[in-house]
This record gives structure tokens, sequence and C-alpha cells, in this order.
């Protein structure tokens, strides 16, 4: 995909989490759209293209943050290297978005863990404090996946020949 | 290097400079955080607009649906009234809650606040769950500066941790890098209010005190500022929340609580800027430590509520 036009959709994409997404939170938890965007890019595009838009989404979403540059891009690349990972062997299965999408938020979340611990963060480590922010986010996410996921799959289709045999 | 490696040494480049960024505590180039702050609060306002575009017309077609069977003429006119109702609504809470701010401001007359005119509208949040922050559409063109305070007429929100021209980002009071000085009202006891990645808050280093004596903090106590963070804290006398736990152990000098901040700080609407208070003086050797303005906005120093006195360290001139 044209690196200009993929720069302008995570530039949207960066901006709408940032001003929309807080409108639909559960809680202290929100739909991580971005993360569901370098998810569902890197489903089905592959992971080089997957890791290289977590590493521009991830930039302008630490642009965006108060805390210093890679709190949100290291978590992201880590999430996209699990989607690259586990979108390997079964990549053709009904259920790997969804399965992607779970596993792809734990990691992200674990990610941004140890980077707010390594700045000086005061990170609560207690499954009584993880799970009211790691359980509503993943549901949420799961809830946002049809709405970012099929539009993507469509672009990708435009965009560039089929990668999983579903798609020829 | 041929042209398929390229790609992958640029982003092992670019990688490498995210971490060192990190280690630097780097937050980007102010150009660009800039120009995004500026595109934020259009774009958010549009979207709001859009917003509620949809849900008039959303009301409007549910009610028509639902009247066009019994009398068509009464369709329309039920559907304005219903969409006059929800505004009306609207309205009277966003004057409630303006009533509510400005009666904060007149009672806090030693808080020099952004009022109405220049109110702070919520924009956006974070780009995540974990970090704790908001976008407001003030900066430094109205005054804004890093450090100042932020509330609402409930109680404490954060502090400005960035400013840009029309657009400032405050560091909530439940994210994990914040750290407030906080007072129980009723004991007296002081300790630190700081938050964490989950957004809980918690009170720490509360001294306990002794067998036979009243316990320094209980579950109900309201929680305020103490003021004794320095020039770069918080005004004290401010409301943050109440303790609606205490975890408390024999062998331990201090406890802890957590507490529930009075402002649900999911849903911060609107917010107001503390931009020109007194911070009280650090104790100094004849150990005067509780100077500084009063509730009623009165000082205890004696100065005026204006905070016109010389004692106390000036913010901003």
């Amino acid at each position: 995909m044209n690196p200009y036009g993929a720069a302008l959709i995570l530039l949207g994409v960066v901006i709408a989490q940032v001003a929309l997404m807080p409108s639909a939170a559960l809680g202290s938890a929100v739909p991580l759209l971005t993360l569901l965007v370098v998810v569902s890019w890197g489903y089905v595009r592959g992971p080089r293209q997957g890791m290289a838009w977590a590493l521009a989404a991830g930039l302008l979403s630490d642009v965006m943050s108060p805390k210093p540059i890679g709190t949100y891009t290291l978590p992201l690349i880590a999430a996209a290297l699990v989607v690259g990972l586990g979108s390997g062997r079964l990549a053709d299965a009904i259920f790997m978005p969804a399965a992607l999408t779970t596993l792809a938020t734990i990691v992200f979340i674990a990610g941004q863990i140890v980077v707010l611990g390594l700045i000086g963060d005061i990170v609560d480590v207690r499954p009584a404090a993880l799970v009211p922010t790691v359980l509503p986010t993943v549901l949420l996410n799961l809830l946002w996946l049809p709405i970012v996921y099929f539009p993507l799959r469509w672009l990708a289709r435009r965009s560039g020949p089929p990668r999983l045999a579903w798609e020829r | 290097m041929s042209r398929r490696d390229r790609p992958s040494w640029m982003f092992a480049l670019a990688l490498l400079g995210v971490v060192f960024g990190l280690a630097r505590g780097w937050r980007g180039p102010a150009a660009i955080n800039g120009t995004l702050s500026r595109v934020l609060a259009p774009v958010t306002h549009a979207l709001r607009g859009a917003r509620e575009q949809v849900g008039v017309v959303t009301e409007w077609s549910r009610s028509s649906e639902a009247l066009e069977a019994k009398v068509a003429e009464l369709t329309e006119e039920n559907a304005r009234l219903q969409v006059e109702s929800t505004k009306q609504g609207q309205l009277i809470r966003e004057n409630e809650e303006l009533r509510a701010a400005l009666g904060y401001k007149r009672d806090r007359v030693d808080l020099d606040l952004l009022g109405a005119s220049v109110r702070a509208d919520v924009v956006g949040g974070e780009p995540g769950g974990l970090v704790h922050a908001i976008w407001i559409d003030q900066g430094s063109l109205a005054g804004v500066a890093e450090g100042d305070p932020v509330a609402t007429h409930r109680g404490l929100v954060g502090r400005v941790v960035r400013t840009f021209g029309e657009a400032s980002q405050v560091l909530l009071i439940n994210d994990g890098g914040s750290a407030v000085g906080a007072r129980v009202e009723r004991s007296r006891a002081t300790g630190m209010l700081v938050g964490s990645v989950g957004g809980d808050l918690t009170l720490r280093y509360v001294p306990q005190n002794g067998p036979g004596m009243p316990p320094n903090i209980v579950v109900g106590d309201v929680i305020h500022t103490s003021g004794l963070d320095g020039t770069n804290g918080f005004p004290r006398m401010v409301p943050i929340g109440q303790v609606i736990e205490v975890r408390q152990s024999d062998e331990r000098p201090n406890q802890e609580a957590v507490v529930r901040p009075f402002v649900d700080l999911g849903s911060v609407e609107f917010a107001l800027v503390i931009t020109g208070w007194r911070a009280v003086p650090l104790p100094d050797a004849a150990g005067s430590t509780d100077s500084g303005s009063a509730p009623d906005g009165s000082a205890a120093d004696g100065s005026a509520p204006d905070g016109s006195a010389a004692s106390g360290a000036d913010v901003r001139p």
C-alpha cells in the first residue's frame, strides 16, 4: 500500500482514538482502535506490514501522550509480533482475527505495564487490579473488531493481491 | 544492502531510536505535538456535533414511526417536542454544572480560575487505557501553563503537563505517574496520594497513631489537598475524594487507604484551570508549615483573599 495513504489512515485512526474512543469507554477501559488496526492489517497483509503499521501508529500515539516516546510504540510492536507469529499456522481459520485480537490486547497491556513500570510509574500487578482493566478492554476490542477488520480487509483486497487462501 | 533488506534496517533503526527516546524520556518533537493538538479540538467538536445531529435524527424517526399509525399530523410535532425536551434537559444539566462551577469560583477567591468565558472543554482522552490523561481546549494563549492544577467544582482533576497555543494536556490524579500531597480532613494527617496504571487512587504514608488514640484515617474520611507539594504542587483545601478502604498493619509505621475521587475522572466534560494561586511556603526553621489560604477565601497567614500578601512563593507573577 502507498505509504502516504497508510500514514493518512493511521493519523485519522489515532485522532479518532483520542477524540472519540473515550466516549465509548467501559469503566476505565477504552476500545483500542489503534491496536485493532495494527492487528487487522498485520493479519490480512502479513507481519512485515503489521510491524510497520505498529511503528507508525505507535509513534503517532506517543506524540499524543504525556508519557515518553515508546510508551505506545513498543507495546504495539510486541502485539504486531504476536499477530505475525500467530497468523502463520492457522491463518485461514475463521476465529483467528478474534483470537489474535484477544492475544494482542493482552500482550499490548502487558507490554505497556512493563514500559510504564520502567519509566517510574506506579504499577499494580495484582490480578485484582489488572483484571478490571484487561477484561473490559478485551471485550470492547472484540466488539469493535468487525468495524475495523472488514473495512481493512476490503482495503487490503483493493490495494494488493490476497495473502490468505480463503480470500482468493 | 539489497532493496529488500532496506525496510528491515530502517525499522530496526527506528526501533532503536524509540528505545533511546524512552530511556531519555523524550516526548516527541514539539512542532508535531502542537500541530496535532491544533487539529484535535476542531475534530472533536465536529464529531460531537455530527453525533448530536445523528441523535436528533434517530430520535425524530423513532417518534414518527410510533405515531404515524395513529395521527400523522402529530408526528412531526411530537418529534420536535421530544428533541426540544432532550435539548432542554441537556441545557438544564449544563446550567447546573456551570452554576456550581461559578459558586466554586466565588467560594475559592484565593484560586484564580479560568472561568466561564474561557473554561476548558475536554476534547480528547489518551490513546490507551493505562495512561490517564485528557486534552482540554485551552492553552498558553489563554494563560494556561505547565504545572497548573485543574479542577471542577466537585474536586481535583489533575495537573497540566503540556501546553500548546490552543490546547493543553492534563495528567489525571489517578495516573500512575501522578502524586499529590493530601490531608485527611478529620484528623489533619497528611500523606501522598498516588495513582496507578489501573486508575486506582491510593493515599500512602499516613502515619499510624499510638495505641488508645483515634485512628488517623477511617473509611468515609474526606481527603483534600495539603498544599505541601512545594511551588510546583497543588493549592491546599481542594477536595479530592473519600476513603473507601483502609489498609493497616501494626508492623508498619505508615498505613494506606484507597480513595474514591469526587470527580468521575473517566467522564470529565469541562474543567477549570487554576492559574494564579500562591504556594504554601515549605517548612522553615521556625517550623511554620500550615500557612496559606483558608477554604473560605481568607488567608491563614493574614494575606488578602486575592493573594496579594508578600508571604508565600508566587507560582507566576
